[in-house]
């Protein structure tokens, strides 16, 4: 590892030369920044917390539905007033 | 590195935007300076191979890439005038001079600059030892008068 000691340092003394000679860094590009942090998160949202229950609902109007296929299963055979083949409970009246 | 103020800004910006979109990839595996540091200099690099595509960034990417026959002394470089250094440092390949800068200035390890550059430790003390040959031969040039 290099020496970091700036007196023996000539790259050290050039940093500081430069740092010195460096005009401010510029408001604008912070505002451009913190712009494009902002717009990204927002886009990050809506895809997030809307984009998914939107998908969701287009998806139930067509005939579809968002529950995994088993309980959607389920859902449909209670619909069709099929009550018997309730596998949950075994026949001592324990459910599983 | 890249020599131009609104370039630099430009850049910050798409780094920062970068940096932004990436931080789920950030695997602590580095310190978060090294990552941001890595991301920065390659954003630098691709856009220096886009901007002049025939020139090599590094001094061994050259066609007669500098001969090494001994190290040349970390001193050597030190003590350097720092006018005559920044003279050595505008006149040496990018790939160079961020290499040293990383080493001198910034006080990175060897492991840490393989991180970055994204290759192994023995290829970085190479690329060192080339650069600093390559600023070596370009002080002797333009400074023949001030042989160390």
């Amino acid at each position: 590892m290099a020496s970091a000691n700036s007196n023996n340092n000539s790259f050290k003394k050039l940093e500081e030369i430069e740092k010195s000679q460096a005009p401010q860094p510029s408001p604008q590009t912070e505002k451009n920044v913190m712009g494009t942090a902002r717009n990204i998160g927002f886009i990050g949202n809506v895809l997030e917390l809307y984009l998914s229950k939107a998908l969701g609902m287009i998806s139930a109007l067509f005939g579809g539905s968002d529950l995994p296929a088993d309980q959607a299963e389920d859902v449909e055979d209670l619909r069709n007033g099929n009550f018997d083949n309730d596998s949950t409970i075994e026949p001592g009246g324990r459910a599983n | 590195m890249l020599k131009d103020e609104a370039l630099a800004q430009d850049a910050t910006q798409e780094i920062f935007t970068k940096i932004f979109l990436n931080l789920a990839k950030f695997s602590e595996r580095s310190k978060f300076s090294t990552w941001v540091y890595s991301i920065t200099y390659n954003f630098c690099i691709d856009f220096l191979r886009k901007r002049k595509k025939s020139k090599a960034l590094f001094s061994d990417e050259m066609e007669n890439p500098p001969d090494i026959v001994d190290d040349v002394p970390d001193s050597e470089l030190l003590e350097m005038e720092v006018v005559k250094l920044k003279k050595v440092l505008e006149l040496i390949p990018t790939g160079d001079k961020a290499i040293l800068l990383m080493k001198y200035q910034d006080d990175m390890s060897i492991r840490e600059i393989a991180g970055v550059l994204d290759k192994s430790e023995s290829a970085i003390k190479m690329k060192i030892k080339r650069a600093k040959h390559k600023a070596q031969n370009v002080y002797r040039d333009i400074f023949p008068t001030n042989l160390n």
